[in-house]
């Protein structure tokens, strides 16, 4: 009986000195942080951080809202620590969406921003990243939003749906950033925000990519040459591509993406690096494209596969060779095919990759095929045949 | 004193039997029923030879009049008798009517049958009495038990009297195999009892376990099964029920036919069985009445009924205390802004309203039917909405607290087992959050395994990798495939 109690003692002592996540917070005590944004001056040694919070206090409690909260320190840990002191130091950042890191900072560089992160506790490492694009993350912040009263989710939330159904930006995480930045080609992508004027009103804005090298922002990516990237580096299940080929028709047509899948295959010849990008894309028309051609036809129907073949290709290679011009980061990651394959030679590149990569050349083949086209010989008639029907 | 009695209530009489003289006989049972007005005794003589002389000896409210007048009393009066050595024997078997007619001689015995409702019949000139059975005591009539509600199947429920219901069980088991052994619970009330089994099925070594543990109880009343389950149960401490109580009497041959025990007492409605598995607990009489789609399904609920009924506020307290993180943020958001003018912390509020709840079910069991509906509109109207516009608790511990209650109507035959572990758990779950709610989850785990009930484990058949195990335990088979019967106390196999 005694060795009982002795070993149900014992066998509670280890589990409770050893429950080292033991972190007892009542929910109503803390301050819900929602997003964070984080700026530098023009100096570039003072920094400011602006902390979105949920204010769940509202009578009733059905319209929650957001309040900010601000800070300024000689890094950021101390601006966002400044800002603390506001609020009697119980920021809750697990449930934080975005960081928002303004123009200056980013090209700054952000390893406070991702040594933040990645030193907190509670911060999620899978943190969305998004660069406001010439503007201020408080300029961000502060932006009145269209459908929620709390920007940061209005962000992530954008974030992720435009990245699904436009493919016109790509979500990355923290945790991203930091394995691209301590890789030996330190180059990565993140989503940009900025505002725009809509209806006259100013609204955020969620396109195009940020190019990093060596965590910092070197430039940036448009719309549409942030599909290309997503058609040439990733597996993309959505998007949309805009053609005009007069000898399909006389006015821009649409094509959806299905789904597309790229792969690269490197090649060492003498100096020469070639790599050749290969992009298989499965796609279909968008309702509304009136061709001149008869889609039962399968030669049609080759014609506009061909046709998507060569904008895509083109595309693409403007994209790299923009990439390889601008910014020498390697943003697709071709080293680690070269590293995969030519192990010995790869010793020798990896010293200086950026200026190989400079000057890669780079083949692009894309093979589409059209789905969901043509399969009707006779169309239902509309306007005046349907009119002239008895 | 013709007899005494011990503090037990142990009865000793100073006369082991009957007189030959009538008056003599009569004066020792005036002695031992003095001051008890139920106590009735009529003397009579047959009017052919008035030597004959007779006496009838009831109590008052527990006979029928009516046989003690038509077959006792009138044929002796009408009868042609004489004052013979064979008067007794006559009287016996050619006077009387009536079909239950003992001859007994010891004192004690004859007060036990006096006692239970049996006329006495004394015959001068004989030290030997006749006991006749005229038991007419009112008894409940048969009814569907309210605590075990089934959708189809069997309606009839037991009583209070012990024949009754052993004739009950008698009706679905029609099986010279089925076995009643009787025996006397309580020195002073001197309850009846039937210990009821299926021979050929009966695990002897339970069976012997079972009388070894009626034989050591001394009690001096036994007013409910539950006076003998306490006694007989495996842990006596334990928050589980290791033996099985019923008020129908297709559950208990069900249960038979499975080889298990049943004790009937007499005076209550509730029957006896063991052993008794934890997985009994979760299984109801729909499950084999209905199709077995349809019984599975509620089968499923009630394993889930228990595991939230048990776990949900502690899951809440985790989450709000612990992790918010866990919570999906538009959630989390919703019971913050729920919680935010609530001046207690969470487990308190979790606390204070299991407490409220099982205020009120104790209120609502103990109410009369007129006010109960008064009484679950106050209740509803305090708890539900008062308090949550008041702020003293937030919705979300409302909606918690409810299910819980809910959820814990499914699994009656644990209700007491169930209040305790919702406590528990929200004690651990508030002291570590769900590290906590684990451990506890884990210790109840090792309780339950370390159960047993009349030498069969407690938790036996849960855990298994045997198919045949497993039948009838989470999922009922269809009734083709449950062919066998238990395996874990029962060597016949094959049904």
């Amino acid at each position: 009986m005694f060795k009982k109690w002795i070993s149900v003692i014992l066998s509670l002592a280890c589990a409770l000195s050893l429950s080292a996540c033991w972190d007892h917070t009542e929910i109503t005590s803390m301050l819900i942080v929602a997003g964070i944004g984080l700026d530098v001056d023009d100096s570039g040694k003072i920094y400011h951080a602006v902390v979105e919070v949920i204010n769940v206090e509202e009578e009733g409690g059905e319209n929650i809202t957001a309040k900010l909260v601000e800070g300024s320190g000689s890094s950021i840990y101390a601006a966002i620590q400044d800002a603390m002191v506001m609020t009697g130091g119980t920021l809750y950042t697990n449930h934080c969406k975005v960081v928002v890191i303004g123009d200056k900072l980013a090209r700054q560089g952000i390893d406070g921003v991702i040594d933040l992160v990645l030193r907190s506790p509670n911060l999620r490492k899978t943190l969305g990243v998004l660069v406001a694009k010439d503007a201020t993350a408080r300029s961000i912040l502060t932006q009145k939003t269209v459908k929620n009263d709390i920007v940061s989710f209005e962000l992530s939330k954008m974030l992720t749906s435009n990245e699904v159904t436009l493919n016109n930006t790509r979500t990355t995480g923290i945790y991203q950033l930091h394995e691209a930045f301590i890789s030996v080609c330190p180059s990565a992508v993140a989503s940009v925000v900025s505002v725009k004027e809509n209806n006259g009103e100013r609204v955020l804005y969620i396109e195009g990519l940020s190019v990093f090298w060596d965590q910092r922002c070197v430039g940036y990516l448009d719309g549409s040459r942030s599909g290309a990237y997503n058609l040439a580096s990733h597996t993309v299940n959505t998007g949309s591509i805009i053609l005009l080929d007069p000898a399909l028709s006389a006015q821009p047509f649409g094509v959806n993406i299905l789904q597309s899948k790229a792969g690269y295959t490197p090649y060492i010849q003498g100096d020469r690096l070639v790599m050749q990008v290969d992009i298989q894309v499965d796609a279909t028309l968008q309702g509304g494209a009136l061709l001149q051609v008869d889609l039962s036809d399968k030669n049609a129907v080759n014609q506009l596969e061909i046709s998507l073949e060569r904008k895509l290709e083109a595309d693409v290679k403007n994209l790299i060779s923009h990439v390889q011009s601008e910014y020498g980061a390697d943003i697709f990651n071709f080293y680690k095919e070269f590293e995969n394959r030519y192990r010995r030679e790869w010793e020798g590149l990896s010293q200086d990759w950026q200026s190989h990569f400079k000057n890669l050349e780079v083949e692009v083949t894309a093979d589409v095929v059209m789905g969901g086209s043509g399969l009707i010989e006779n169309y239902a008639p509309h306007g005046e045949a349907a009119n002239a029907l008895p | 004193m013709s007899y005494s009695a011990d503090k037990k209530g142990t009865i000793q009489y100073s006369q082991p039997g009957l007189s030959e003289d009538l008056g003599t006989s009569l004066a020792i049972f005036e002695e031992i029923f003095t001051d008890d007005v139920t106590f009735q005794l009529r003397e009579f003589s047959c009017r052919s030879d008035n030597r004959v002389r007779c006496a009838t000896l009831y109590l008052d409210g527990m006979i029928s009049s009516r046989i003690i007048n038509e077959d006792i009393i009138q044929p002796i009066t009408l009868a042609h008798l004489e004052n013979t050595s064979g008067l007794f024997q006559t009287i016996l078997t050619s006077v009387i009517v009536g079909g239950e007619i003992t001859q007994e001689s010891d004192m004690d015995s004859i007060i036990k049958a006096l006692l239970y409702g049996d006329t006495i019949l004394l015959v001068h000139g004989f030290a030997q009495a006749i006991v006749v059975g005229s038991k007419g005591f009112t008894v409940r009539s048969i009814s569907e038990p309210d605590d075990e509600k089934s959708l189809r199947g069997p309606r009839e429920g037991f009583t209070e009297s012990v024949m009754m219901n052993a004739s009950m069980v008698r009706r679905k088991l029609q099986t010279s195999d089925l076995k009643f052994k009787s025996r006397t619970f309580g020195t002073r009330s001197n309850t009846r009892a039937f210990i009821c089994y299926l021979d050929s099925l009966v695990d002897k070594g339970i069976l012997a376990e079972l009388e070894t543990r009626l034989d050591r109880i001394c009690i001096d009343g036994a007013l409910d099964i539950n006076y003998i389950q306490e006694h007989i149960k495996d842990s006596p401490r334990s928050i589980f029920k290791t033996c099985g109580n019923t008020e129908k009497p297709d559950v208990v041959a069900a249960k038979l036919l499975e080889g298990r025990v049943a004790i009937i007492l007499d005076g209550t409605p509730i029957v006896l069985t063991v052993p008794y598995l934890f997985i009994e607990n979760l299984q109801v009489t729909d499950d084999y009445y209905t199709n077995f789609y349809y019984g599975n399904i509620g089968r499923i609920l009630r394993i889930l009924g228990f595991f939230i009924t048990i776990s949900a506020p502690a899951v809440y307290v985790s989450l709000v205390s612990f992790h918010p993180e866990m919570i999906p943020t538009g959630l989390m958001l919703s019971i913050a802004a729920a919680n935010s003018k609530v001046p207690f912390p969470t487990v308190v509020e979790c606390m204070g309203m299991l407490a409220v709840f099982e205020i009120l079910r104790e209120t609502g069991i103990r109410t009369p039917n007129k006010i109960g509906s008064a009484l679950s509109i106050v209740g509803a109207l305090i708890v539900g909405q008062a308090a949550v516009e008041a702020r003293i608790v937030s919705a979300p511990v409302v909606i918690i607290i409810s299910l819980t209650g809910i959820t814990g109507l499914m699994v009656p035959r644990m209700s007491g087992a169930v209040i305790f572990l919702r406590f528990a758990l929200i004690a651990a779950a508030a002291c570590l959050g769900f590290y906590g709610y684990f451990l506890a989850l884990i210790a109840l785990f090792f309780y339950i395994t370390g159960l047993e009930s009349f030498g069969v484990d407690y938790s036996s058949q849960l855990f298994s990798y045997n198919p045949a195990h497993l039948k009838d335990i989470y999922l009922r088979p269809s009734m083709s495939r449950m062919n066998t019967r238990p395996l874990t106390f029962n060597n016949d196999v094959e049904r």
